[in-house]
């Protein structure tokens, strides 16, 4: 998946947060474009596949 | 004493959220204890171990909440059973009314999808539960967006594969265990209202990039970019990956004129890494590395204070003399000294910090002034040795939120243990994400120190880490603290020099004819 402006030093911050909402509230008022996860924590049985799952991405 | 758990099923909240409540809730009347956790197995067993075993905790699972109390009987511990969850599901309902709003997704991925409508997400927030960082980061990182990682409880090796990851895709990896960074003017986490300008900032330390941001604001400079690396990149597994890659952004950057790395003393084979990536650096670089002996290396300045560190690079900046007193304004101290040294001479030092790298400034600092001081030892204090205590160390902040958002236990604890020391030293930490009035707590706890001792109330010396744009108002907390009989010092070196020339004016005497 694309995503322009990698380079943050150069380009404006487009964040997306997950976990402790007062950080997310300081960056939107601060102006910043912020997309909230409601991240919860995976199943127990499912941990594994958790922990696995992104070093098989791509 | 009655003991009573609540279950909310399905239903997660962030940690601060959790433990501001229950420290709410522990604040009431007849209410011994109230602990709030996610129900992860580590956790279940934690409370099982401290008589909540239980049926519906055994069963509980890491997307429930579990809350518990202990107060005086039933009838009450229903009651604020039921005010926590009133006041949990009232703040989750206020965050789905925000503007931002809560992506429909529980998931990175389709948060990323709905940032498109946006032009695309190139950072990702993560303050989660560390077991759960490596997993969410990756992914993050493999989806191009840079990391900032506020979580601590991140294994090393993770750390490690993280880094590798972010530097292979030219990608920051701020973190694991950073509180603080400015990109592009936008403070990140415990970060303070500085300017932007042509200092950039490369910090193993938050409070440090705090410290040192806001003394460039004093001095009429400004931040490029403050960039955390975590406390662990210089170390011999991580190998800086992190602080080269931010040093070559630095260099690149038009915006960064000169350059601050502010670490702990480097593993040897990462140190030689950093010094030959410093030959590739046409900027002024200061290296504020506490801990390591100074070195006044034209090119590259090895400073041991955060503020030597702001000195050095002023002078660069502005193609002046370095010159770097013990003191800015010695007259003043002078005066302080004669005042004030009858009443400290020969006594204790007390050091309650919420910095954990202010406080080891202070120790290194302190200790050959001192002769001896016991850093982190309870145990010391109450024997009446110099000491200094970090109260935002993990063993102060089990289950209970940091010092910088709850000030409350620094105050409790200085009213407890403050009255035998001749000299309180402090730090004042502002900014965002940091609890709205800091001063109020600890000024009332040296008013009421003094009241009840007299001359024989310890001497109260600090400085503040903010500036007068911050929410909380630097000059607002200074006048409140100095209403309280503080003395304030322009920053933590000072502070701390003050400090030991009240309690041993003879060994620091020197201070006063550098």
């Amino acid at each position: 998946m694309d995503t322009p402006n990698q380079d943050i030093t150069s380009s404006p911050l487009t964040v997306v947060a997950l976990g402790v909402d007062m950080f997310a509230d300081a960056l939107a008022a601060q102006g910043v474009t912020v997309i909230r996860v409601d991240w919860r924590p995976p199943a127990e049985e499912a941990e594994r596949a958790y922990d696995l799952l992104p070093l098989l991405e791509d | 004493m009655t003991k009573a758990l609540r279950v909310l099923k399905d239903a997660y909240f962030d940690s601060v959220v959790l433990m501001g409540t229950a420290a709410r809730i522990k604040g009431r009347e007849g209410v011994a204890e109230a602990a709030f956790f996610m129900g992860t197995p580590a956790n279940k067993r934690l409370l099982a171990s401290v008589g909540f075993a239980s049926p519906d905790v055994d069963q509980a699972s890491a997307g429930d909440t579990l809350l518990c109390v202990e107060a005086d009987d039933a009838a009450l511990a229903d009651t604020v059973l039921d005010e926590a969850v009133a006041a949990l599901l009232g703040k989750k309902q206020a965050v789905e009314a925000s503007a931002a709003g809560l992506s429909r997704s529980r998931g990175l991925c389709g948060a990323l999808r709905e940032a498109q409508a946006h032009g695309g997400a190139n950072l990702a927030f993560i303050s989660l539960p560390g077991r759960y960082v490596e997993s969410e980061a990756m992914r993050a990182l493999k989806r191009g967006l840079n990391v900032f990682i506020f979580s601590d409880n991140v294994p090393l090796a993770a750390e490690v594969r993280l880094k590798s990851e972010a530097v292979a895709r030219g990608l920051l990896c701020m973190g694991p265990d950073c509180g603080t960074a400015w990109i592009g003017g936008i403070g990140l986490g415990f970060a303070n209202e500085v300017p932007r300008g042509r200092v950039g900032i490369i910090s193993a330390s938050g409070t440090g990039l705090q410290a040192v941001a806001c003394l460039l604001a004093e001095a009429g400079e400004g931040v490029s970019h403050g960039i955390g690396v975590g406390g662990r990149d210089l170390s011999l597994e991580v190998e800086g990956r992190m602080t080269l890659l931010a040093l070559k952004k630095l260099q690149n950057d038009p915006a960064t004129e000169a350059i601050v790395i502010i670490s702990k003393p480097p593993a040897p084979e990462t140190l030689r890494k950093l010094e030959r990536a410093l030959e590739t650096i046409d900027k002024a670089v200061v290296i504020a590395c506490l801990g390591a002996p100074a070195r006044e290396a034209d090119r590259t300045p090895w400073v041991s204070t955060l503020a030597d560190a702001v000195s050095a690079t002023l002078s660069r900046l502005r193609g002046q003399p370095w010159r770097r007193p013990a003191f800015g304004d010695a007259a003043s101290v002078r005066e302080t000294v004669a005042h004030l040294g009858a009443r400290t001479r020969g006594k204790s030092l007390l050091g309650l910090y919420t910095g954990g790298t202010l406080a080891h400034e202070a120790e290194l600092i302190a200790l050959p002034l001192l002769g001896e001081v016991a850093y982190g030892d309870e145990a010391a204090m109450e024997r009446g040795r110099h000491c200094i205590l970090d109260l935002g160390d993990d063993q102060y902040t089990q289950g209970r939120p940091h010092p910088m958002i709850d000030p409350l236990p620094r105050a409790e604890l200085l009213l407890r243990a403050g009255g035998g020391a001749g000299v309180v030293l402090f730090d004042l930490v502002l900014g965002r994400c940091s609890n709205a009035d800091p001063a109020a707590p600890l000024a009332e706890a040296m008013r009421t120190l003094t009241m009840r001792l007299g001359d024989a109330a310890p001497v109260f010396v600090g400085s503040i880490v903010g500036t007068r744009h911050d929410s909380q108002d630097a000059a607002r907390q200074a006048s409140q603290l100095r209403g309280a009989g503080a003395i304030l010092m322009p920053d933590n070196a000072q502070a701390t020099r003050l400090a030991a020339l009240l309690l041993a004016p003879e060994e620091a005497a020197a201070l006063l004819a550098a």
